[in-house]
């Protein structure tokens, strides 16, 4: 657990101290902090009202399992965004790239291509889609924002060709296609939780305990002093665009199996709530940084809210509104609370070192939820 | 820039103080936001639930309450069961093409239609319905895209006017979107075929089908009421799932509850309304969710088939899918795939074909200068119920007239 100025990076000379002793008492208050973990809080008291709201059918194992089932799509394209945006790279392009992948699997299963076969010809065309969209933004050097907006409207182009914008129906997407999605496990939480998770892991494992992931954090921070640490930016960026769009592909893969269709418009509807809870969820745990588990807060955080309305008959307007206010409150909790740690280093340093002022309180240049121009590459 | 913090200073006596006592103010105001917005929404509670097909709709923020009130009355007897089986026997019978005058004139070859499409899967299917009877004749059809934004549908409108066709067919866009065109057309005598929007005919427009104030629709709502009661033996609570966004559908909810009111007039009806937004992401979790607060619901009517897309899934998720069946109207695709499999207990589906080639007809009517009376109302059976045993196709729209272009070549003496 860190502050946003991340004490990992304490180099080893300055380690065991004996000060250190009351520092390590502060990072269970720290861990707990608003700023840290502002979302939780949040989340609680969402789930304390609905307790009391609704108190019969919210505090129920079936709730839990609506939860998870319901949002985990969303969680496996919010996780897909992690990546890119670690080394500060977006990639709006996610969306079109579960409906490519979910449109060529019902595809091919309509055309009686076995399960396996159509799952891995819709993800190869997912890494495809990766390796055009790092080849756009790294290779040709156009801006990330823009670059993927184009191949992603490339990639509508295609999807319209395949199915005339007609979804993709057959049998064979009722049949033993339907488990990849709908398969229940474990209580009656259904697969798509399980991979959400997994990449979850498999994602917080890169990012924390890897050598990769800390050079995706530094290429994101400041990518032109990674490149001249030796870091190799531009081959992380476009493998960061290729994880991405594989992740993508792999969440169309699902929700085609979910919703027994090949849908053209399936996957570009979550293009938003992902990116919502990408954002959201860097503001959680890691004070700024993209990370798993902070999304995953996010995505579990949001879907209570709306499984909570619809259980207490909230009307039309109240999940968006609902969203809108859960935002806010959590980024206004941790902003509020990285303005106040930044005044009190202010204060600290200033009887010390004025030099470490400036840079104790600097942001870092980027990765950080704050949105800011990415243009403005430090 | 990282800097290390933890071994220099003295211990932060801030840090150990409770978080919540620390910012107690920023917590009171997210706190406060929130019980406001909750407490909002509590108040403005858009279901409502009554017996009796809604006759006697109330606000109900407290959904359990009403739904079990409704549960006892929707119990008791006084369905009229036999009826709505006859109804349902008569509903199923497919749309069939009921042009039959014969014309007059000869139909030239060589005509172009210039075709504004919506971009999404219902204004692909008219394309390709139009496509089919134009091909019929020597035609050709001229698709301009848009996707639905005004200005999009604007440009499109340009563009039909620049090209000069022969005839223009369009759907459901709001005339405001393209008056200035359509007076333009009319000046160069070029006439507009019009299907599924609030246009009336006159001013610009030649034909409107299912136009108007959408009174045309109303089968699609009664034919939902009609199977509600018959496959639930007059025992059904339903939860009519609404779009506010598509103002036309209101004509389907009050023929439903008009014709389920008359049915049954004791059975449960709960209305919830959506948002356009919920539409392919959270519309099933909110479907479920009211499901599960009102346990005793047992059939779900879909004002628009489409709201449906992942519903299956997230009733089987929810231990749902063997207690509450779903019907709705205006199927995708997708939709036919859950009848298909069982999973939609049935949908109402339309006869795009046999519609766009009426269409046509009366497009080649008026363009060798007779009337195109024939061609005013929609085609028989238009609306119908499809179950897994009458299914057309399970996987797409085409002509279910089986003689539907002999019969289009007969009455305009096309060989």
């Amino acid at each position: 657990m860190t502050t946003g100025i991340d004490a990992s990076t304490t180099s080893p000379a300055e380690a065991p101290k004996p000060s250190d002793a009351p520092a390590r008492r502060l990072r269970v208050p720290r861990a707990l902090g608003f700023r840290n973990i502002g979302a939780v809080y949040v989340w609680l008291l969402i789930v304390i009202v609905f307790a009391i709201w609704v108190p019969s059918t919210f505090l129920t194992w079936a709730t839990v399992r609506q939860i998870l089932d319901g949002n985990a799509v969303t969680g496996m394209l919010a996780l897909s965004l992690l990546i890119p945006l670690s080394a500060r790279v977006f990639d709006l392009s996610i969306g079109y790239t579960a409906t490519l992948s979910g449109v060529i699997t019902a595809h091919f299963l309509a055309r009686g291509v076995g399960v396996p076969e159509s799952i891995a010809i819709a993800m190869v065309a997912s890494v495809l889609v990766g390796i055009m969209n790092g080849t756009i933004v790294v290779v040709l050097g156009v801006d990330s924002f823009i670059g993927t907006l184009a191949s992603g409207l490339l990639i509508a182009s295609f999807i319209t060709i395949v199915t005339k914008d007609i979804p993709i129906t057959a049998s064979q997407l009722s049949g033993s296609f339907q488990n990849v999605g709908q398969k229940s496990i474990l209580s009656g939480i259904t697969l798509p939780v399980v991979y959400m998770l997994a990449i979850a892991v498999g994602l917080w494992a890169v990012q924390e305990h890897t050598v990769t992931g800390r050079r995706l954090y530094a290429t994101g921070f400041n990518q032109d002093a990674a490149r001249l640490a030796g870091i190799k930016t531009d081959r992380l960026r476009f493998i960061s665009l290729i994880v991405s769009a594989t992740i993508a592909g792999a969440a169309g893969v699902v929700l085609a199996s979910t919703i027994s269709s090949g849908d053209p418009t399936a996957g570009t509807n979550y293009l938003l709530p992902a990116f919502t809870c990408a954002f959201l969820g860097a503001t959680q745990l890691r004070g700024g940084r993209f990370n798993a588990w902070g999304t995953l807060i996010a995505v579990l955080l949001l879907g209570t809210g709306i499984a909570g309305l619809g259980l207490a008959s909230a009307p039309t307007w109240a999940p968006n509104m609902f969203t809108g206010l859960v935002l806010i409150a959590a980024l206004a909790i941790t902003g509020a609370q990285q303005r106040g740690l930044h005044s009190g280093l202010r204060r600290r340093f200033t009887k010390r070192d004025p030099a470490l002022i400036t840079a104790a309180t600097a942001e870092p240049p980027h990765a950080s939820a704050t949105p800011t121009k990415e243009g403005e590459e430090a | 820039m990282r800097i290390p913090i933890h071994g220099q200073g003295p211990p932060d006596t801030q840090a150990l103080r409770s978080p919540v006592r620390r910012h107690r103010g920023l917590f009171a105001i997210v706190a406060s936001a929130l019980a406001v917005a909750i407490a909002t929404a509590a108040c403005g509670s858009s279901s409502s639930t009554s017996s009796g097909g809604g006759s006697s709709s109330s606000s109900s923020s407290s959904g359990s309450a009403s739904a079990a009130a409704t549960s006892s009355s929707s119990a008791s007897s006084g369905a009229n069961v036999a009826l709505a089986k006859q109804m349902v026997t008569a509903d199923e019978t497919p749309v069939t093409y009921g042009v039959t005058a014969k014309s007059t004139k000869p139909i030239p070859t060589g005509k172009t239609i210039a075709y504004i499409n919506t971009g999404n899967a219902g204004g692909q299917t008219i394309y390709e319905a139009i496509s089919a009877a134009a091909k019929v004749l020597g035609w050709k059809v001229n698709n301009i895209a848009t996707d639905s934004t005004p200005a999009s549908v604007h440009n499109a409108w340009s563009s039909a006017v620049q090209q000069s066709p022969d005839a223009v067919f369009g759907i459901g866009f709001n005339r405001t979107l393209y008056n200035t065109q359509l007076l333009q057309l009319e000046a160069k005598h070029i006439p507009f075929f019009d299907y599924s929007d609030n246009n009336v005919t006159g001013n610009g427009v030649t034909l409107v089908l299912e136009g108007g104030n959408g009174a045309a629709a109303a089968p699609a709502g009664s034919q939902m009421a009609d199977w509600a009661v018959a496959d639930t033996n007059g025992k059904a609570n339903v939860l009519y799932v609404g779009l506010p966004t598509f103002v036309i559908l209101n004509v389907v909810q009050s023929a439903f509850k008009a014709e389920y009111q008359k049915l049954c007039p004791s059975c449960g009806f709960s209305l919830l309304n959506i948002p356009i937004t919920a539409l392919g992401t959270t519309a099933p979790s909110l479907i479920v969710s009211y499901l599960r607060a009102h346990p005793s619901i047992n059939y779900v009517v879909l004002s628009y088939d489409p709201i449906s897309v992942g519903l299956p899934a997230a009733l089987k998720a929810a231990g749902l899918n063997t207690k509450v069946k779903f019907v709705g109207e205006a199927p995708s695709p997708t939709n036919l795939g859950y009848v298909a499999s069982g999973e939609e207990a049935a949908t109402i589906n339309q006869g795009f074909y046999e519609l766009e080639a009426q269409e046509v007809d009366a497009a080649a009517r008026y363009l060798t200068g007779q009337s195109i009376a024939p061609d005013q109302s929609l085609p028989p059976h238009y609306y119908w119920i499809e179950t897994k045993n009458n299914l057309q196709s399970k996987t797409g729209f085409g002509p279910v007239d089986p003689n539907l272009y002999t019969k289009f070549k007969a009455a305009l003496g096309v060989q």
